[in-house]
C-alpha cells in the first residue's frame, strides 16, 4: 500500500515541480513542500478514518448509504472519469517528455503503447499491480538515490539562500497548490478493502507521504543548489537537466539521461496503470459490474483521445493544474464532509451490526 | 475449435505488437552521422569587411535566400576560405547574422591511420566546414546543404565565440546549445581573440583535432591558473543569476597551435573586455577557483634569487557585511604551499626563513586579487565574483533596493578585504 500510494504520486511532475517552486517562492520551495505535505497529511487523515468506518467496503459503496443514490452516483461517476483523466494527462505529459528523445515519433504512437499495457496489467487486477510497484520501486529508489548523490558532489547550497525570505502568503498559496499537486493520496478510498490489514491505512498513508516529501526536497534541494534559482526557472524539467549535467567522478560516469528515462517510464507506467484501475474500478462497481475489468478496455480510447486533447505541451500544463485543482477539492472537502454526514446519520453502525449479524 | 481461436489471436497480438511496439522511427545509425567535435561562431565575411547585421528580415524569409553562402567546402587553412569568399559576396542587404564553423572527424582518415599503425599520411583527418544563417538552427540546416551525413553535436567538446559576436550578446548562440538535447552541459565554452574559425581550423600536432586540444588545455586548471575552467552548465548559472560571466579565452596563435590564457568579460550577456593571464589568475585567487599554479617570489634573505611556490591547497571564506550603506566584502583565503624551486644557496631549514617567504606570497596574492577587483569596479564595472549573490543571501531586503544597479553603480562602492594566509608545508627533497 506504501508503495502503492508513493507510485501513485510520483508520475512525470516530479520533473517539473523544482522549477514551479522555483518560480513562486524562490529558494523556499523547501518550506512550501513541508506545508503542502501536511496538508496532504490532513486529507489523508480524514481518508483514512472515513474508508476505516467502512473497511470491507470502497468509495463506490459506502457514498450512497452515507449521501443517497441520488447525490451519489453523479459524485461517483465525476470521480471515476477524473481519475481516468488523470491517467490521461500523465500518459500525455509523459508522452511530451519521451518525444525529447524520440522526436520524430508520433505522439499517438507512445500513448497507445503505453495504454496498451496499462490495460493488459489493469485487467488482472489489483495483485499484479502491486507486484510491479514492489518490483520497480527499489530499482527507482536506487538509482534517484545515485542520481541525487552524484549530484550533491557538485551542489552548491548557498543557492538555498536567503532563508524564508518570501511572504507568508506566497508560501501559503504554494503550500496549497503543492499539495493539490499530490494526486494519489485518495488512492486508499478505494483501495482500503484490497489491505490484508486494513489498521495499518494510517501507517502506509503517513509513511507514504513522509517519503515522497523526503524525495521531493531532496530533488527541490539538489536541483536549486546546482542550477541556482534562475536558471530552474528557465528549465522545463529541472530533474531531467540534472540528469544531463552531473557527471560522477569527474568524466567517469556521465549521461545519466538514458537510464533516468529508461527508469521514469517505468516510474510514470506505474502511476498510469494505478490510476486506470481505480477509473476502472470505481466505474464497474458502480454499474455493478460483476468483474471490473470490463470497463478496463473501454476506458482506452476515453483516456487515449483525451490526452490528445491539449494542443502543446503549455496547454497540457495548463489543464494539469486545472485537473489538479479539481483532485485536490475533491480530495480536500468530499472525505470530510462524507464522515461528518455518516456520523450524524449514523450510517456506518449499520455496517458493523450488518457484518456482527452476518457472522 | 478453442485452441484454433488461440492461435489466431495469438497471431494476430504477435502482429499488432511488431507493428506498435518498433520503436525508434528516426534512428540514425553512427555510420551516417557526422560528429560535431568543435563549434565556431563567426560574423560572416563581407567584401567591405563590415559585419552588420540586418535585424530587420527574419529568419524564415532569409532562409530561402542563403543558398548561396559562402564557406569553405573541404579545406582546413582559413587563408584560402578566405579567398573563396572574395568570390562570391552576399548581396548587401541579406548579409546573414552569423557563420558558424563545426569541426567534424573524417572516420575514414582515421581508421586508415590506424590500420596503418602511425598518422594516416596525407588528407585531412578532419573536415571544418562553415555555413552561414540568422540563427544557430538556420546554420545547422543549412549545413546539411553541404554535409552528407546528419550532424550530431553529442560529442561536441567546444563552443568558440567570436569576440564580435559575443560583443552583440551570446544569449541567441546558448540557447540552441542548451535546448538541444544531445548537446552535453560539461562542454567547454571560450571566446576568441580574433577570429573563431581559426582556432579550429588549427592542425594541433598532439591531439588529432582542435576541438580536443582546447578541451585538455582548458581542463587542466591545475598546472597553471592563468586559464578559466568553466563549463557550460556553470556559465549558464551564472549568466542566469547576474548575466555576468568569465570565459576562458582562446587563440589561434600559430597554424599548430592554440593559446588558452587569460580570460573574456561577460557584462549583461555581452562581452565587454578582456583579462590578462595575470589578471585572470586574480581571478581565480579572488573566486577561490584556482587549484594549482605557481607563484615566485624573491628569496627574502639575499633579495635576487627567485623561489618558486606551488600551491597544494586552497580554502576560501567570503563573508560581507552591510553597515551603515556600506558593503564590507571579506575574503580569507587559506592556502598551502611547496617550495618547488629556490636559485639561491641558503638552507630552506628554517622556520623563520619560511615564515617570510609566506609573507610575500601572501603579498602577492593579495595584490593579484585586488588589482583584478579594482580594474572590475572602476574600469569593467562588472560583478564577477558573485559579491551580487552574496548580498542577495543575506541582505534580501537590501538587495532588492540595489539589484537594478548594482554592476553599474552600488557594486563599484563595496569595500574589499582579502586576508590571505599561506603556509608552507614542504620544501620537496632538497633542504
Amino acid at each position: 500500500m506504501f508503495i502503492l500510494i508513493v507510485s501513485a504520486i510520483n508520475a512525470i511532475g516530479i520533473l517539473a515541480l523544482p522549477r514551479d517552486l522555483a518560480i513562486s517562492v524562490g529558494p523556499d520551495g523547501w518550506a512550501a513542500l513541508i506545508g503542502g505535505h501536511i496538508l496532504s497529511a490532513a486529507a489523508v487523515f480524514f481518508i483514512v478514518k472515513l474508508a476505516l468506518l467502512y473497511p470491507d467496503e470502497t468509495f463506490v459503496e459506502y457514498t450512497p448509504r452515507i449521501l443517497g443514490k441520488f447525490l451519489a452516483i453523479p459524485l461517483i461517476f465525476i470521480v471515476g472519469v477524473f481519475w481516468a483523466l488523470t491517467a490521461a494527462r500523465i500518459v500525455r505529459q509523459f508522452a511530451d517528455f519521451i518525444q525529447l528523445i524520440l522526436p520524430q515519433t508520433p505522439i499517438e504512437t507512445i500513448i497507445i503503447t503505453m495504454l496498451l499495457v496499462s490495460a493488459y496489467i489493469v485487467r488482472h487486477g489489483i495483485e499484479p499491480i502491486a507486484r510491479v510497484n514492489e518490483i520497480l520501486f527499489p530499482v527507482f529508489i536506487t538509482l534517484l538515490g545515485l542520481l541525487i548523490l552524484g549530484a550533491l558532489f557538485e551542489a552548491d547550497f548557498f543557492n538555498l539562500l536567503p532563508l524564508l525570505y518570501s511572504s507568508p502568503k506566497k508560501l501559503a498559496v504554494e503550500s496549497i497548490s503543492t499539495s493539490l499537486g499530490l494526486e494519489g493520496q485518495e488512492t486508499i478510498i478505494m483501495l482500503l478493502p484490497f489491505m490484508i490489514i486494513p489498521k495499518k491505512a494510517y501507517k502506509a498513508a503517513f509513511g507514504a507521504l513522509a517519503f515522497n516529501l523526503a524525495l521531493r526536497l531532496a530533488l527541490f534541494v539538489v536541483c536549486i543548489s546546482l542550477f541556482g534559482v534562475e536558471l530552474t526557472k528557465t528549465l522545463v524539467w529541472p530533474v531531467e537537466e540534472l540528469t544531463r549535467s552531473i557527471t560522477i567522478g569527474g568524466t567517469v560516469l556521465s549521461r545519466f539521461d538514458s537510464i533516468f528515462i529508461a527508469l521514469w517510464v517505468s516510474v510514470t507506467f506505474t502511476s498510469i496503470i494505478i490510476f486506470h484501475y481505480l477509473s476502472s474500478l470505481t466505474l464497474s462497481r458502480l454499474m455493478k459490474f460483476r468483474e471490473p475489468s470490463i470497463t478496463v478496455l473501454p476506458l482506452v480510447p476515453v483516456m487515449f483521445f483525451a490526452s490528445l486533447i491539449p494542443e502543446s505541451i503549455v496547454a497540457t500544463e495548463d489543464i494539469t493544474s486545472y485537473l489538479s485543482i479539481f483532485i485536490g477539492i475533491f480530495t480536500f472537502t468530499v472525505p470530510p464532509l462524507l464522515l461528518l454526514v455518516s456520523f450524524i446519520r449514523g450510517t456506518y453502525k449499520n455496517t458493523e451490526e450488518e457484518r456482527l449479524g452476518g457472522r | 475449435m478453442l485452441a484454433k481461436k488461440g492461435i489466431s489471436l495469438y497471431v494476430i497480438l504477435m502482429i499488432v505488437m511488431v507493428l506498435i511496439l518498433t520503436g525508434c522511427a528516426n534512428r540514425v545509425e553512427i555510420n551516417n552521422r557526422s560528429l560535431v567535435l568543435g563549434v565556431a561562431i563567426d560574423k560572416p565575411h563581407t567584401p567591405e569587411g563590415e559585419n552588420k547585421s540586418d535585424n530587420q528580415q527574419t529568419g524564415e524569409q532569409q532562409k530561402n535566400q542563403q543558398q548561396n553562402q559562402q564557406g569553405n567546402p573541404s579545406e582546413s587553412q582559413g587563408q584560402k576560405s578566405e579567398e573563396f569568399l572574395r568570390h562570391e559576396p552576399p548581396p548587401a542587404d541579406q548579409i546573414p547574422r552569423y557563420a558558424m564553423t563545426i569541426e567534424t572527424p573524417v572516420i575514414k582518415q582515421l581508421a586508415a591511420g590506424s590500420e596503418s599503425g602511425g598518422g594516416g599520411q596525407g588528407g585531412n583527418n578532419k573536415w571544418v566546414i562553415t555555413s552561414t544563417g540568422n540563427t544557430i538552427w538556420d546554420i545547422e540546416r543549412n549545413l546539411s546543404i553541404r554535409l552528407g551525413r546528419q550532424d550530431f553535436f553529442g560529442h561536441l567538446k567546444a563552443i568558440i565565440i567570436s569576440e564580435e559576436v559575443a560583443k552583440e550578446g551570446i544569449h541567441p548562440i546558448l540557447d540552441f546549445f542548451t535546448r538541444r538535447r544531445e548537446v552535453q552541459q560539461n562542454i567547454k565554452l571560450a571566446i576568441s581573440n580574433g577570429e573563431a574559425r581559426k582556432v579550429l581550423n588549427v592542425v594541433p600536432l598532439e591531439e588529432n583535432f582542435a576541438s580536443f586540444y582546447v578541451d585538455s588545455m582548458l581542463e587542466s586548471l591545475y598546472r597553471s591558473g592563468a586559464k578559466i575552467n568553466t563549463d557550460m552548465l556553470e556559465i549558464r548559472r551564472s549568466l542566469a543569476d547576474s548575466g555576468n560571466a568569465v570565459l576562458p579565452r582562446v587563440r589561434a596563435s600559430s597554424p599548430t597551435e592554440i593559446e588558452a590564457g587569460g580570460a573574456a568579460v561577460i557584462k549583461d550577456w555581452r562581452f565587454v573586455g578582456w583579462l590578462s593571464e595575470l589578471e585572470t589568475s586574480g581571478y581565480n585567487v579572488a573566486t577561490g577557483k584556482v587549484v594549482g599554479g605557481a607563484i615566485t617570489v624573491v628569496d627574502p634573505k639575499d633579495k635576487t634569487g627567485l623561489v618558486t611556490l606551488l600551491l597544494r591547497g586552497i580554502e576560501q571564506k567570503r563573508r560581507v557585511e552591510l553597515s551603515g550603506d556600506t558593503l564590507y566584502f571579506t575574503i580569507e583565503t587559506f592556502s598551502e604551499w611547496d617550495i618547488v624551486e629556490k636559485g639561491t644557496s641558503t638552507l630552506l631549514w628554517d622556520q623563520k626563513y619560511l615564515n617570510r617567504i609566506e609573507e610575500l606570497a601572501e603579498l602577492e596574492w593579495q595584490r593579484r586579487a585586488l588589482n583584478i577587483v579594482d580594474k572590475m569596479q572602476r574600469e569593467f564595472k562588472v560583478d564577477i565574483f558573485d559579491f551580487g549573490g552574496m548580498v542577495a543571501r543575506k541582505y534580501p531586503d537590501y538587495w532588492e533596493k540595489v539589484k537594478d544597479d548594482w554592476d553599474e553603480k552600488f557594486f563599484s562602492e563595496v569595500k574589499v578585504d582579502f586576508k590571505v594566509t599561506a603556509e608552507i608545508r614542504r620544501t620537496e627533497s632538497k633542504r
